[in-house]
């Protein structure tokens, strides 16, 4: 095939793909790891999941309302909100409210941004570029805010201690909660920052793949992946710091004190989380 | 009359279902040192952590320095207060950055101490200057109380709340303590295991148990007279 010539992909010929699972099917089944039925599990999620996408996703493309699709993208940041705080052990109820805020503060103009300055069509709001954009900022800011949230809030509930220390040294819940804080920035951040720095020698980037294999010459797709990485690391850095701020206005009660409800399951009482507070101000082995 | 500087009035704390304290009063005046006996578990660490606003009382007030301890005023109560647990966290990678930490904080900024001062203080607690610029990871439990005692001092903290201090102290450590805390006329309130404090004769003692907090330097006739409720000025 030529180059720049996309490539005309038929339901048979993505039928020959799935043959690809016989081999790890076989595998599994002969070793005895008793994960055939999670691969094929998954295999038809992801096809039934996918296919729906497409379908929605090209009623979408075809109506192609601003406030549809802005309504579309609103939606978006809701469920994956919810989402990420439901697969923690973060209560949805305290954080889902901070959360969100920090997140459309974050979200929005970071995709109006990348809209207006680096996809630059006539319209902003066009389905087909709007859609697949904010997806991708926002399938990775998630990802991040559910690190970024798990951590601090992990951090504050089992190792106190610093946090405590501080506070009694005259420190606002503010400033007495910043270590954890910086940490909870630098475990989201590291593994994209990582990802950034090998992209293109140990890997190749899954949008890039995809444009080239529909005919885009490889120096478009280059840059197209690369406006996008920055975006999503921005996007993903800013959304994780707003997330901890806003979720941080609601985490302390009115003594400092970290706040039970943050948790979905609280544990220990009434007091328990108060206790560990208490007992956390000793320095465990190796802490300084 | 000397001013009261930790009062409890009517106080109960309950950990969970258990009764740690109930309905207790006491009175520790200025520059005095108590201490708090009972076996493990019993509250003496959850009492100290209550005075410094960290554990939910049930009921009662408690005042520190004359201020009644509520979400408003707990901020600057803590700000008086110093509380030493059995291994302090440095919150800082080496021990001059650990002293100056709390001068970073809005309430304490534009007081830091220069380096002379905090040599001082920790020569006080025979701690020698070259500390200063050792890993706080480095320190034993001993060092990393007086590195905690010399930056509630360095801090103007009046009040020492001291959770099993001295069980890492060596009998020299303990007695430069002692003797820095009585020259500053401090107020101490400690829990103790040991017999360190049975040896000083300026020592108010108080054994917790069973959510009752009796005085041991009163006679049991005078205990029955207080139905088992404590108060000492």
């Amino acid at each position: 095939m030529a180059a720049g010539s996309p490539i005309g992909i038929t339901p048979l010929s993505l039928l020959w793909s799935y043959l690809l699972l016989l081999p790890p099917l076989f595998i599994s089944w002969k070793w005895g790891l008793s994960i055939n039925r999670k691969i094929l599990t998954a295999a038809v999620r992801m096809t039934v999941q996918l296919y729906l996408m497409g379908y929605y996703l090209g009623w979408i493309f075809r109506l192609n309302s601003p406030w549809l699709n802005l309504a579309w993208i609103s939606v978006m940041l809701i469920v994956a909100n919810i989402a990420s705080l439901r697969q923690r052990e973060l209560s949805f109820r305290t954080l889902f409210w901070p959360t969100t805020i920090g997140n459309i503060l974050v979200f929005f103009p970071t995709v109006g941004f990348f809209m207006l300055l680096v996809v630059q069509n006539t319209s902003p709001f066009a389905a087909q570029f709007l859609i697949p954009v904010a997806g991708m900022l926002l399938g990775n800011t998630m990802r991040g805010n559910t690190i970024a949230l798990e951590h601090f809030f992990g951090e504050l509930r089992r190792n106190p201690g610093e946090y405590t220390t501080r506070l009694l040294m005259g420190a606002t819940p503010a400033e007495a909660s910043q270590p954890y804080l910086y940490s909870a920035m630098r475990l989201t951040t590291l593994p994209h920052l990582a990802v950034m720095a090998t992209v293109g020698i140990v890997a190749m980037p899954g949008m890039m793949t995809g444009q080239m294999l529909t005919g885009a010459v490889p120096m478009k797709a280059v840059m197209y992946q690369l406006a996008l990485m920055i975006g999503v690391f921005a996007c993903r850095f800013m959304a994780a710091f707003a997330s901890l701020l806003c979720a941080r206005q609601v985490a302390f009660d009115e003594f400092g004190i970290l706040r039970p409800e943050v948790f979905y399951n609280a544990g220990g009482g009434k007091n328990g989380p108060k206790k560990q507070l208490s007992s956390g101000m000793n320095a465990s082995s190796g802490k300084k | 009359m000397t001013k009261p500087m930790i009062e409890l009035h009517q106080v109960t704390l309950m950990r969970g279902e258990k009764l740690l304290l109930e309905d207790a009063d006491f009175i520790l005046p200025e520059g005095k040192t108590a201490v708090i006996h009972g076996p493990s578990g019993c509250g003496k660490s959850s009492l100290l952590c209550a005075i410094a606003g960290l554990f939910p009382v049930q009921a009662g007030v408690i005042r520190v320095d004359g201020l009644e301890l509520t979400p408003r005023t707990a901020s600057e109560i803590r700000c008086r207060i110093a509380y030493i647990p059995q291994e302090p966290l440095m919150c800082a990678d080496h021990v001059k950055d650990a002293l100056e930490l709390p001068f970073t904080f809005k309430a304490h900024a534009g007081k830091k101490p220069d380096e002379k001062q905090m040599t001082e203080i920790l020569e006080q607690l025979c701690l020698p200057s070259s500390i200063l610029h050792r890993e706080s990871l480095n320190l034993s439990g001993g060092e990393k109380q007086r590195v905690a005692i010399a930056r509630a001092v360095l801090l103007g903290k009046t009040i020492f709340l001291a959770d099993e201090i001295t069980s890492s102290l060596d009998a020299e450590s303990r007695e430069a303590v002692q003797a820095l805390l009585r020259s500053r006329n401090y107020t101490l309130l400690a829990s103790s295991h040991d017999a360190f404090f049975l040896s000083s004769g300026d020592v108010l003692h108080y054994r917790l148990g069973n959510g009752k907090l009796l005085s041991e330097d009163k006679t049991p006739a005078d205990d029955a007279d207080d139905k088992g409720k404590m108060e000492v000025c």
